[in-house]
């Protein structure tokens, strides 16, 4: 389903060069939940914009099949602040000529934990946890083929957390569409995804399965030291 | 001596002919370098009762208390919407909330300024970047927020609220973005700083275990209430149904399974 070969990401500004992500290969199956963990700037972002056409690589080639969703590690900048909860849902839907009934928009909000009364509300008008909320419900809404999500439940508390990864899986058993998560909570990383890359300035240090993560099966030092080092 | 002492607090917003509360008679004292844990449920008024006690609210919604005292001075319902200057608050939002037109080094350096401090800026800067464990600090001194990952975002907000040396600093989620290792170093900055400085550390995080693990006391909101308060230790071992419910929720890394268990609202009373 996702097929990236040696993607290299250079940043250049003023005869500066920034080499973001060196030669970053991997491979996701179709149905799959694959989670990206690893340093802060490491470049866990950048593999997501380059999926998604944000971002275009110097080098290295990749293969995406079907539609995709990206929810961003930032989700304020996401929404739109002069249009209402309910717009916001609405228009992804209406530009992909899909029919949008207001039921429809209900049923998203409350898929992820949002009563009816957030459809009027404005985005300015929510907590950091309920924006997440609502971008997530957008992109789930559109039921597209990969979904990409950076960061989706740190602004979350965990009950909510708890509820959106079932919903997540639930989901994703349904529908079978792709999955890339990147987060640096391993406990939710290791119940999400099956596969499992950790990077560290640019480069991947290391591909764990999610059972070996939780045996302490792990080659590479610095993996070893994220997990000591988690709460 | 309290830093903060406000008594039954609550605030309100009119939205569609009828008003909701946000916050509902909160009490809260906190003590001269305390670092107090602040966690719930999202929505709760956690960033809300933050941003009241910086000074900085939405104009749409409105504040009532019996008393409120900062750093020893009674405070009124007019001063109490004034900024106070000796508070910091890292907003949820990092990257949001610097000035997307400005380089790091010229943001952190307005902080340094505001404070009185106007000589070898572009060495202090550099020494602050490195404080924040951020590793190349002359890469990104020079960089613009949209150039920045996450987790540097909310490292250089970080940085620059010390920069103020405020008496009492807020950081709301500031280490969500993180990972551990650098996690770890920035909550040893916050601490050391407070100890160091005599300052006070508001923490809120959906993180429980850093919570108990770094703070002294936390307190625990739900629906506007605060409902659960206990030393932060001993956070695991509540009787609260709310905080109870809430660990139980934690994905475990040495317990795989199918789904997580999800709290049941119904079963709590306020
Ligand atoms: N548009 C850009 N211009 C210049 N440099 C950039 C740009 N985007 C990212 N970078 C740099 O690339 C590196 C990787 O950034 P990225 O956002 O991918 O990190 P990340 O692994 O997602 O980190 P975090 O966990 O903190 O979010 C960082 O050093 C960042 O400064
Ligand atoms: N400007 C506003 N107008 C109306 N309601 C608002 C406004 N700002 C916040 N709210 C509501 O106030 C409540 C408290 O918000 P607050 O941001 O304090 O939550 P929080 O506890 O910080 O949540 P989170 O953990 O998700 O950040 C929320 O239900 C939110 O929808
Ligand atoms: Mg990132
Ligand atoms: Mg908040």
């Amino acid at each position: 389903m996702i097929h990236a070969e040696n993607l290299s990401v250079i940043f250049e500004k003023k005869g500066q060069k920034f080499q973001a992500l060196s030669d970053v290969s991997f491979d996701v199956k179709k149905g799959e939940s694959f989670g990206i963990i690893g340093e802060s700037g490491s470049g866990k972002t950048t593999i997501l914009n380059v999926l998604s056409g944000m971002v275009s690589q110097n080098s290295g080639a990749f293969k995406l099949n079907g539609t995709l969703q990206y929810v961003f590690q930032d989700p304020y900048s996401a929404l739109h602040p002069y249009h209402t909860i309910g717009r916001i849902l609405e228009e992804p839907l209406k530009i992909r000529k899909k029919i949008v009934d207001k039921s429809l928009i209900i049923q998203c909000l409350k898929n992820v934990g949002l009563g009816e009364e957030y459809y009027f509300r404005y985005p300015h008008e929510l907590s950091g946890g309920q924006r997440q909320r609502v971008v997530i419900g957008r992109a789930l809404v559109m039921q597209a083929d990969v979904l990409l999500l950076d960061e989706p439940t740190s602004a979350l508390d965990v009950s909510v957390q708890a509820e959106i990864l079932n919903l997540l899986k639930d989901l994703q058993e349904k529908y079978k569409f792709t999955m890339i998560l990147v987060t640096h909570d391993l406990p939710v990383v290791a119940f999400m995804c099956n596969d499992i890359l950790v990077m560290r300035q640019g480069k991947v240090i290391e591909r764990i399965t999610s059972t070996n993560l939780r045996r302490g099966m792990i080659k590479n030092s610095y993996t070893k030291e994220l997990v000591d080092l988690s709460f | 001596m309290n830093i903060i002492d406000l008594k039954n607090f609550t605030l309100s917003i009119a939205q569609q002919e009828k008003t909701n509360l946000i916050v509902q008679g909160v009490s809260l004292s906190i003590q001269n370098g305390e670092i107090l844990g602040v966690v719930g449920e999202s929505g709760s008024g956690k960033t809300m009762l933050m941003r009241f006690l910086l000074g900085v609210m939405p104009q749409n919604m409105t504040a009532s208390f019996d008393s409120f005292s900062f750093l020893g001075s009674l405070i009124s319902l007019e001063e109490s919407k004034n900024v106070r200057s000796d508070i910091a608050m890292v907003l949820q939002d990092p990257k949001t909330s610097l000035n997307p037109v400005l380089t790091v080094e010229d943001q952190i350096k307005e902080a340094f300024i505001l404070k009185g401090d106007k000589d070898n800026l572009d060495e202090k800067v550099l020494k602050t970047l490195q404080e924040v464990s951020i590793q190349d600090p002359l890469r990104v001194a020079k960089s613009y927020p949209f150039e920045l990952s996450g987790g540097m975002g909310q490292r250089v907000m970080i940085a620059m609220m010390l920069a103020l040396k405020p008496k009492l600093l807020i950081a709301d989620e500031p280490t969500s973005s993180l990972d551990a290792h650098v996690q770890r170093q920035i909550l040893d900055l916050l601490r050391d700083t407070a100890k160091k400085n005599g300052m006070t550390l508001i923490i809120v995080s959906h993180d429980l275990p850093l919570i108990s693990a770094y703070c002294h006391r936390v307190i625990v909101m739900y629906k506007g209430h605060i409902v659960d308060s206990c030393k932060a230790q001993d956070l695991s071992k509540s009787k609260h149904p709310y905080t109870k419910g809430l660990l139980r929720c934690l994905p475990k890394l040495n317990d795989p399974r199918k789904r997580l268990s999800i709290l049941k609202r119904e079963e709590i009373d306020l």
